[in-house]
């Protein structure tokens, strides 16, 4: 994530302060929004927007203690709440950690809170899963004239067809079924 | 020769009962002399279905054992290796042999209340390691566990959802353990395959005889065979490769996972950990203390799989603590409010409640809540 994050306003791209700076947008609880109407914010006990952003500079996040700290330093942010997890996540228990299993080393990088959650619904969305197992999927996939597929390698499928097109000019069984 | 009498006109009466070439036995000899060659060439036909790069040359027949090539013997075989790569995908493929490094022994971490079985691990290693697509071999199998039990009998490895995690089950890959005590290395009859300084088990696919031992023997059901030619697209070959990990094979060796050692002996990470959508996969070097599969062996509760059977695996699976870390009454009721809403935050398990609340009460001391007030 940029930081501070960029917006895009009828192509240009926009600093926060661009707008917060100018308009007032201290809606008060229950308010409909008339911007960020994209952002559903699904984050349990924590469901106000100045909870995290700081209130006077929109491109910098608060602290309990009023401190600020910029987009780049969030999971000093969710530790406030997230203690254990912030636990695990400095030690590399919990989280993902790319380019190398060498500790210290320069390739390595571990992703931040919000690489993989989003903090608005930290939650997963439920995934799309990939394609299961196929084990007796042993040559081409040729479409059948019956429908569905056909495995000319399968001595399954090959026994199921009955006669193997190899065996029909064997010189022994002479197409007879083995 | 005296037994063999040439053809000189009506057979006298036999005497002394030897043999006799008469135009009977002589037809009879003949006609069996042609259905044998007749049955010779039928025992031989499929070898005119193989292609030209299916027979081994002079060379491969006579490469040596892995462990008893000298540099130069291993830098001619990799250099057969690549020419035939070469033919075979038109891809010139980045081939060597890497060695193990120093003061490393691999170990894997799983974390099951993270694994959601969405499968990318699955076809992200088939993708890395030059896996046949038909035949299809997957070296990953991910198993949909019901709650309440770790009895892989009662998995299912075909599940089908519009999309996971399912509320009842839980989701565990099983792939190879890479055992400090591997049963199939024992068994191999003719050591192709065997455990490496830092911990992985590999094979040398041109060693091994495919008599799949090895894969009877293994408890986790990791080995792999290629039982027809493998068959792999020439867009979809990872020119990455080395000797021991994901070079192609050929039909009839046995192939399994090598925690992509040409990846990790260089210091990366496996297919499968960096394509994790959760993080669920931790792997590292258990000889450095501070690495996060040592913090994890550390800190969390792991367990091994059938670890009743002696394989000491280098793969752990673990779970994580998920439960709300506050005894403030009024918290506890809207994250109870909220869990049975939207689930629980991280995904896995909505509606699993943690301990009960009278039990956390009766176990805390008075001092925790006088201290937080």
């Amino acid at each position: 994530m940029a930081d501070p994050p960029h917006i895009t306003i009828d192509g240009v791209p926009q600093n926060c302060n661009g707008c917060h700076q100018i308009f007032h947008s201290n809606s008060p609880a229950g308010a409909t929004l008339n911007y960020h109407q994209e952002i559903r914010l699904q984050h349990g006990l924590n469901n106000r927007c100045v909870n995290c952003h700081d209130s006077q500079n929109r491109e910098r996040l608060t602290l309990r203690d009023g401190a600020t700290v910029s987009f780049a330093e969030t999971p000093q942010l969710c530790a406030q709440c997230h203690g254990t997890v912030f636990r695990d996540w400095e030690r590399g228990t919990h989280g993902k950690t790319l380019g190398s299993w060498i500790t210290n080393s320069d390739a390595q990088r571990r992703l931040s809170c919000t690489e993989c959650h989003n903090p608005h619904a930290p939650r997963y969305e439920p995934y799309k899963l990939l394609s299961g197992p196929n084990t007796l999927r042993m040559g081409e996939q040729v479409a059948s004239p019956t429908g569905g597929v056909r495995d000319e390698q399968s001595p399954l499928q090959r026994w199921l067809r009955g006669i193997d097109p190899k065996q029909r000019d064997h010189p022994i069984t002479n197409g007879a079924r083995p | 020769m005296k037994d063999i009498r040439i053809w000189d006109g009506p057979s006298k009466p036999a005497s002394g009962g030897e043999p006799e070439l008469t135009r009977r036995s002589f037809l009879r000899t003949g006609a069996a002399a042609v259905g044998g060659m007749a049955a010779l060439a039928a025992a031989l036909s499929p070898l005119r279905e193989l292609a030209s790069d299916d027979i081994p040359n002079f060379d491969q027949f006579l490469q040596k054992h892995y462990k008893e090539m000298t540099a130069a013997e291993m830098e001619q075989a990799l250099e057969r290796i690549r020419k035939k790569v070469e033919d075979r995908y038109a891809v010139r493929p980045h081939l060597r042999d890497v060695k193990p490094m120093e003061g490393v022994e691999f170990v894997y971490a799983l974390n099951l209340s993270r694994c959601i079985g969405c499968r990318k691990c699955v076809h992200a290693c088939v993708a890395e390691n030059n896996q046949s697509r038909s035949p299809e071999i997957q070296y990953i199998r991910v198993i949909e566990m019901p709650r309440g039990t770790l009895d892989v009998e009662k998995g299912n490895h075909h599940y089908d959802r519009p999309t996971v995690p399912d509320a009842d089950h839980f989701y565990m890959p099983v792939q190879c353990h890479q055992c400090a005590n591997p049963p199939c290395v024992k068994v191999c009859p003719v050591e192709a395959t065997w455990q490496e300084p830092d911990g992985i088990t590999v094979i040398d696919y041109d060693w091994c005889i495919g008599c799949r031992y090895c894969e009877a023997a293994c408890p986790y059901w990791a080995r792999r065979f290629n039982f027809a030619k493998p068959n792999l697209p020439k867009d979809q070959l990872n020119p990455n490769m080395s000797y021991l990990s994901n070079r192609p094979r050929e039909k009839g060796v046995m192939e399994k996972c090598h925690f992509c050692l040409h990846r990790t002996r260089e210091g990366r990470m496996p297919a499968c950990v960096e394509i994790c959508p959760t993080g669920a996969r931790k792997f590292g070097n258990v000889l450095d203390p501070k690495s996060e599969v040592s913090e994890i062996l550390k800190t969390k509760r792991v367990f091994v799989l059938k670890e009743e059977v002696g394989t000491l695996p280098r793969f752990f699976y673990y779970f994580d603590e998920r439960y709300p870390n506050t005894l403030d009454p009024e918290a506890l009721a809207i994250a109870d409010r909220l869990r049975a809403e939207e689930g629980d935050a991280y995904g896995c398990l909505p509606g699993a409640s943690g301990p009960r609340k009278d039990f956390v009460a009766a176990s805390t001391p008075e001092w925790w809540n006088g201290a937080r007030a």
